[in-house]
């Protein structure tokens, strides 16, 4: 597990503001947010429910634009829109996991080898995520067969699996006893140390502690350091 | 058997009683029904009636405890787990009233279209997704994930997921459910010209959208069959 991110790069964010409307009111999820993350950090995100974690990492897939503000991929990234990236460029840990219930859990780690046409070549690293993770004893279930533990811990690997550029995860231990979050926390650390810019949405303290930096969201407003 | 060849899907004689620690519960008492092929079947009746234990039973989800379920002419309530989820991988996409249930978050529409294709071994090349997505008229929506589309957009692209390889049956519970009046219009015309290509669908609704887009129904009353 030595090789750099095949496309180095981070991410940042300059002013960032998003309103959605809500019947007549409109809502400002994002009020101005600033934050970068480079390529070899491990960057948390704490706030509480609805302070806005999970659409800024909507508008860092892509999956939503910014009303203001500017947001720029750095690295190998740098002039590209999120719509083109692929697994390697920028990989997510959804909150709903997005796991393929007709594969079985070792193929849904594969998912991204597959989609890239790597299928062959990946499969050692798949095998040897899952064991870091500790999930290689239910490879050949399937998903209904697995406890939503290991789902989640599947869905990380999933997204470790062709060394993102990016990495990002919305509450990627939510579902873990303290032991498992220290090896899925362990897993993301490794990817931060060969390169990628991760940032993880997370409640879980203990994350907090291990990474790089912590920072806070409250009322879509981000700032350095753990809640006070 | 050779009569059931033709249908999408059959059931003979089904029963299934659902067992608590105090009673059970018969969901399914000697229901026989036929599907067929490139029309749509909407099960009507009212709650607990028996309508969702029919269509786990015709996915292959559940399995009968008497009596015969037959998919694409080959009998399926005698199959091991494993030959069971290959047939439902290559002949069945079941389709939950929740739009967002049906995709995988990460993946853009044409992605969604090809893996589901793939799945079912019947690989779809780019151009055929966005064919699929262009009769759909979803066409400008090819490079777009889930969070981007619209309820309706979400359930007609789950619709495209739902028939491309060539399944022998689409069974979706109340997929118009959640969806205001145009947006399940748009829904009920694409599962109206797809199913003329050949595709058995099968529906549960409450909704009379859905009965007007029917070309045959199934009505149960207490687990049972009843006459229109």
């Amino acid at each position: 597990m030595s090789a750099q991110p095949q496309s180095a790069g981070g991410f940042a964010g300059t002013e960032l503001v998003k309103r959605f409307r809500r019947g007549a009111e409109t809502v400002s999820a994002l009020n101005g947010v600033d934050l970068r993350v480079d390529s070899g950090e491990f960057v948390a995100l704490v706030g509480p429910s609805g302070s806005g974690k999970s659409t800024l990492l909507a508008l860092l897939c892509g999956w939503e634009t910014a009303d203001e503000g500017e947001l720029a991929y750095l690295g190998q990234l740098a002039n590209r829109a999120p719509d083109g990236f692929g697994w390697r460029d920028l990989a997510l840990v959804p909150q709903a996991l997005g796991l393929v219930a007709d594969l079985s859990l070792a193929d849904n780690v594969l998912l991204p080898a597959r989609l890239s046409g790597t299928l062959a070549s990946d499969e050692p690293r798949a095998r040897s995520l899952m064991t870091a993770v500790g999930v290689d004893h239910v490879a050949d279930r399937h998903p209904h067969q697995a406890s939503l533990g290991e789902q989640q811990r599947i869905a990380v690997a999933r997204a470790l699996l062709l060394r993102p550029a990016v990495l990002l995860a919305d509450e990627p231990t939510a579902h873990q006893d303290r032991g498992h979050a220290n090896r899925l926390l362990d897993a993301v650390t490794d990817a931060a140390r060969e390169g990628s810019a991760v940032l993880i949405a997370t409640h879980d303290e203990t994350a907090w502690g291990r990474a790089d930096r912590v920072l806070s969201m409250r009322d879509g407003v981000v700032t350095e350091g753990v809640p006070s | 058997m050779d009569e059931l060849r033709a249908w999408a899907a059959a059931c003979r004689g089904i029963r299934k009683t659902y067992r608590t620690a105090t009673e059970s519960v018969s969901a399914l008492d000697d229901v026989t029904v036929d599907i067929p092929r490139a029309r749509v079947t909407v099960v009507v009746g009212p709650s607990g009636s028996g309508k969702s234990s029919l269509l786990r039973l015709l996915a292959c989800i559940d399995s009968p405890d008497d009596g015969e379920v037959v998919i694409a002419g080959q009998r399926v309530d005698r199959l091991r787990a494993r030959a069971r989820r290959r047939l439902r991988q290559r002949q069945v996409a079941y389709l939950f009233q929740r739009p967002g249930e049906n995709l995988l978050p990460y993946l853009d529409a044409v992605a969604q279209i090809r893996l589901a294709a793939a799945l079912r071994g019947a690989p779809a090349s780019e151009e055929d997704a966005l064919e699929l997505l262009g009769r759909l008229g979803l066409r400008e929506r090819a490079d777009h994930h889930p969070a981007q589309l619209s309820g309706g957009e979400q359930q007609r692209l789950a619709v495209a997921c739902g028939v491309v390889g060539d399944p022998a049956l689409v069974v979706a519970d109340e997929p118009t459910a959640e969806l205001d009046t145009a947006s399940a219009e748009r829904v009920l015309v694409a599962v109206r010209d797809l199913a003329a290509a050949g595709v058995g669908f099968v529906i549960s609704s409450h909704d009379p959208r859905v009965m007007a887009i029917a070309d045959g129904f199934v009505r149960l009353d207490q687990g049972r069959v009843v006459a229109a």
